[in-house]
This record gives structure tokens, sequence and C-alpha cells, in this order.
């Protein structure tokens, strides 16, 4: 259980989280969102530890604070995926997810299993620099899923990745982190993936949280269609209507 | 697979250290007065055999001590610029280690016979020019390519500073040609006492190296991943920079400047498919020591009884190498379909 009680987040003397309290008990995928600059991004490298000065408190149960974890025991407990791909020497895929299992002990996970999930299995034995952005980055997420932590931190897992491949990859993400009770907690940009895998939902707005909750409630909230300056639109038949979504102007 | 490419290059590595004892055996075996045990006519076998013992062993095994740590240096140096043309040359750290040395010998010839005052020297003018350089690029912000130009100005400041010390010298025949020894590189006067003077700092340097090997390779992907993956990056850059002044001040203290073992040597491991740095560290090392014992030789056979310093040779022959790989690889098709 990782439970962070009034976490204000400065960088360069500029606050950028105010006052975030939230509690990640239950496994299963928690969903970021919120507008550019909202602090998704400052919110999972906090959690990543790559944010130090901070005022409040984020405990991990059982009396750990976060706090005083050193950077090896710290990566016990979160893997990041910061969406950087850039890699200067030419591993293999197999190579870079193996080095995950360099920091520390557990091995209760295997190779396979990671490779098979992204399905790179095919891949596994060719240089990372020659693969595609959208190949690159599921090696990366199998790279934090093979460092077998509690906690997984994926800023925008899904930007290189194609409509198919999003819903694909992060439905089994989550399949993994309900079996084996790990939190994946992912910033997502799409409203349709996050409402339909989304276990829970933090809504950043201007550094704050605006909205949590499950799916149900969040994509229920008027409020919703404010902070991100759309409207949702009921479109079709009354049979099967489904959500356009618009921008301000196209009202 | 991982298994199977483990056991490949387990059979490579052996073969490496083959090569590099059949090299050493040779340059052991051969030399200006003729091979060992053979009846030669100017020394009885006896002092022939001493010969090989006093002289020429004690140098093999100088020249691949150093040659190894050069290129181990040079694999730490591209494993934290995060980039395969930084070598402690590129970057002036052997010409700063080297510049001190020069300086003690010129300024204070007395110093220079006690031991590990030479290797102290080189050690602070590396890790003094590495500070230097992470300063400059600090301020500037740079990245690793503007770090590499700052690395190869320092290197042309270092190189003509060490040429002033020279000139001033121009008169003094005897102190210009134990100064000199330093701009070729070479082992000429290699003794047991030299081996063990320098044992001890190669072996840290050697050991600190090789413990950041996996570190390295978490740092290779991004520099706060590699946070994330547990690198505690202060202590990593530390040990690195450390590790690389100690193997730097090593060779500088014992043989001067040997070019380029510590670019081509990890480059050309690289090439091979030697990518986890742990890997690239042992497999450079058994190279790097192979290449400095063969130019040792070619320094001693060439024109005996003229000796001409191995540092020539690492340059001919690890230039003209390099220069036909890297053709070869590219018209090959091969250096990029491979990276």
């Amino acid at each position: 259980m990782l439970v962070a009680e009034q976490v204000s987040v400065r960088k360069r003397q500029v606050c950028i989280l105010h006052q975030l309290s939230f509690v990640l008990a239950s496994p299963g995928l928690y969903v970021v969102m919120g507008p550019n600059g909202s602090g998704k991004s400052t919110l999972l490298r906090f959690l990543a530890g790559l944010e130090t000065v901070y005022t409040g408190m984020c405990h991990l149960g059982e009396g750990i604070d976060l706090a005083t974890l050193s950077v090896g025991q710290r990566a016990a407990y979160f893997a990041y995926d910061s969406g950087n791909l850039f890699c200067p020497f030419s591993y293999r895929v197999e190579e870079i997810i193996a080095l995950a299992v360099c920091c520390k002990g557990s091995r209760s996970l295997q190779l396979e299993q990671v490779l098979q999930l992204f399905d790179l299995l095919p891949l596994r034995a060719q240089p990372y620099l020659a693969l595609s952005q959208g190949q690159q980055a599921r090696v990366q997420l199998a790279r934090t899923l093979m460092q077998d932590t509690r906690y997984i931190l994926w800023d925008e897992p899904v930007a290189h990745l194609d409509v198919h491949a999003s819903y694909l990859y992060l439905q089994r993400a989550r399949d993994f982190a309900l079996t084996r009770g790990k939190v994946i907690v992912a910033v997502l940009h799409d409203f349709y993936l996050a409402s339909c895998l989304g276990d829970g939902f933090m809504v950043l707005d201007k550094g704050c949280m605006a909205l949590t909750g499950t799916s149900a409630q969040v994509f229920a909230d008027p409020r919703l269609a404010d902070i991100f300056k759309v409207c949702f639109v009921p479109v079709g038949p009354s049979t099967s209507t489904y959500t356009a979504i618009f921008p301000h102007e196209g009202k | 697979m991982l298994d199977k490419s483990a056991y490949r290059s387990y059979r490579h590595f052996v073969g490496f250290l083959v090569l590099w004892f059949a090299c050493s055996l040779l340059a052991v075996a051969k030399g200006p007065l003729g091979w060992c045990g053979a009846s030669s006519s100017v020394l009885p076998p006896v002092e022939m055999w001493e010969v090989c013992m006093a002289i020429r062993l004690p140098r093999v095994l100088l020249a691949s001590l150093c040659g190894a740590a050069l290129a181990v240096a040079g694999c730490v140096m591209q494993g934290l610029l995060r980039n395969d043309l930084a070598s402690p040359a590129v970057l002036g750290l052997g010409g700063a280690a080297n510049l001190m040395c020069v300086a003690l010998v010129v300024g204070a010839p007395s110093y220079v016979e006690l031991s590990g005052v030479l290797q102290l020297a080189g050690f602070l003018g590396c890790a003094l020019a590495f500070a230097l350089l992470w300063g400059i690029a600090r301020i500037c912000g740079s990245d690793v390519h503007h770090l590499l130009l700052l690395g190869v100005a320092c290197a042309a400041i270092w190189g003509a500073l060490t040429m002033l010390l020279l000139a001033s010298v121009l008169e003094q025949h005897e102190l210009l040609a134990r100064a000199m020894h330093w701009m070729m590189g070479g082992f000429t006067a290699a003794t047991w006492l030299d081996i063990g003077g320098c044992l001890a700092p190669l072996l840290l340097g050697l050991g600190l190296a090789w413990q950041q090997a996996d570190a390295l390779d978490m740092w290779a992907m991004h520099g706060e991943t590699a946070q994330t993956m547990g690198v505690d990056l202060r202590y990593l850059s530390v040990s690195a920079v450390v590790a690389v002044a100690l193997l730097l001040a090593v060779c500088a203290a014992v043989a001067g400047q040997l070019p380029f073992v510590g670019l081509i040597v990890p480059h050309l491991m690289r090439l091979l498919g030697h990518r986890y740095h742990a890997d690239l560290m042992a497999f450079s090392a058994v190279l790097g020591a192979t290449l400095a014992v063969v130019a040792d030789l070619c320094g001693r056979m060439l024109r005996p009884p003229v000796e001409i310093e191995a540092g020539v040779f690492t340059s001919l022959l690890g230039g003209v190498f390099f220069l036909g790989l890297l053709i070869y690889s590219r018209v090959g098709k091969q250096y990029y379909a491979g990276r």
C-alpha cells in the first residue's frame, strides 16, 4: 500500500504539485490524466525518486517512509519508464531487458515470460537500435516489468504504439498486474483506452488533484470536460450511441 | 540463447588469451640478441636465459599490464560518456597525466627515483584534468559531443605544455632523453621493480572498473532510468573517474603515452559483438595487452640495436588496423547492420 499525504513537489523554486493526497492499495492499472503541464510526469518522477525537493509524507505502509529509502532499496519497490528510447550502444533486445535483473535478487520472473507478454520473442536477438520506436517502447516496458517491483511507473507508455497495440499490451499488462499483485501507474492521454482499462484514476489539473475514483465515477463527472476543455457529445442512433470528443472550439 | 552466446564468448576469450600468450612468448624468446635457448654467437645460453628472465620478461609483462589498463580505461570512459569516441587520450586525460610526469622529471628530477611519486603525479594530473573538463562542461551545460570537443582542446593544450617543458631543457641532454621517453611511450627500461610498484594501483583501478561494469550498462540507457534501477550515479561517476585516473597514472608513470589503445581496442570489441561492459572490459584487457606486447616487439626488432618506442607502433598498427576495419565494415554494410 502506498499512501501519499499532502505531497507538494517543487522544481527550480516553482511549485509543480500542490498538496496531493492519494492511496494506491489494491493491484491494477492506475491512470494519471490531465492537460499538458498539469504535473503528471512530475508525479511519476516523484514516486520514482527523481524529484527530491518536496514536502509532505509518502510511505509504503509498514512504516517505510519513501524519503528514507536508498537508491538501491527504492529500485526494489519502483520501476520507471520515462518514455526515453535512446541508447548509445547496440545492445540486443534481451540484453536490455535482462539488465533489470542485475539490480536486485528477486528472480521469480522468467525472461521468456516478459518477452512473450510484449510479443518480443521473435525480436529477442535483434539489435535494439534496429527496432522501430514502437518496438523499442515495448522493450522498455518489458524492462520495467522484469525489474519485478510492486509499483511500475509508465510515463505515456502508448505514445509510440498503434491503436491495436496500445490496447493489446496495456490490457496484458493490466492482467499481469492483477494476477501478480502489482500496481501499474500510467500516464495516458487516450480517454477511450483509459476508460476501458483503468482500475483507478487520478486526474490532475494545474498541479492539484482534481478528480479521483473509478472509471465510472470519473467519466460521469461533469468537471472532466472542463478540465480538458473538451465536450463529450453522444453521436449516432439511440440504440448504439458512442461518445465523440470535440475540442471546445468544435462546439 | 543467452547460455549459448555465453559459451561462445567464453571460447572467444580463451582464443584471445592464447593469442596474447603466444605473442608474449615470442616477445620473451626473441630479441635483438637472438633466440632464447639457441646457441648464439653473442652470449652463451645461460646468460641468454638471464637476459630473457631479467630484461625481456618484465618488459613483456609491463607492456601487457599497461596495454590492459589503457584498454579498460577506454571502456570505462566510453561507457561513462555514453559515446564510443570517448577515450582517455581524446579527452586529454592521458596527456595531462603525461604532462605531470614530464614536469616532475624536468622540475624535480631527484624525486623521480622515489617509488610511487611518478604515479601519484600522473594520478593528480589525470584527476585534475577531468575535474577541469567536468567543471567547464557543467558551466557550459555541455552535451557529450561538446564535452568531447572540450577534451580535444584540453588535450592540445596539455600536449603543447609538455613540449614547452621539453624545450626548456633542450641543452640538458640527459634530462631531455629521460623526458623524451614519456613523449614516445615505451618499456625500454622496464624492471621487476617497476612491475611491483605499479601492481597495487593497477589492481585497484581494474577492480573499481570491473565493479562498475553492470552500473555502466544501466547508465547507458539513460541517467535517470539507471537511477530507478538502483544505480547510485554519484558513486558510479566518482569510482569510474578514480579507476580511469589510477589506470592512466600507472601507464603514464612507467610507459608514457601509448596512443590509441584506449580508443580502438574497446571499439573493436564492440564491433565484434561484446556489449555488456563486464564482457567488454575482459576482452579489451586481453587485446590491449596483446597490442602493447606486439608494438613493443616491433620496436625492438625493426632496427636493432636501436629501439623504437612502443607508442610509435601502437599508433601505427592501431591506426592502420582501425582504418581498415572502418572501411571494411562500412563497405561490408556490417557496421550499421550489426549495431
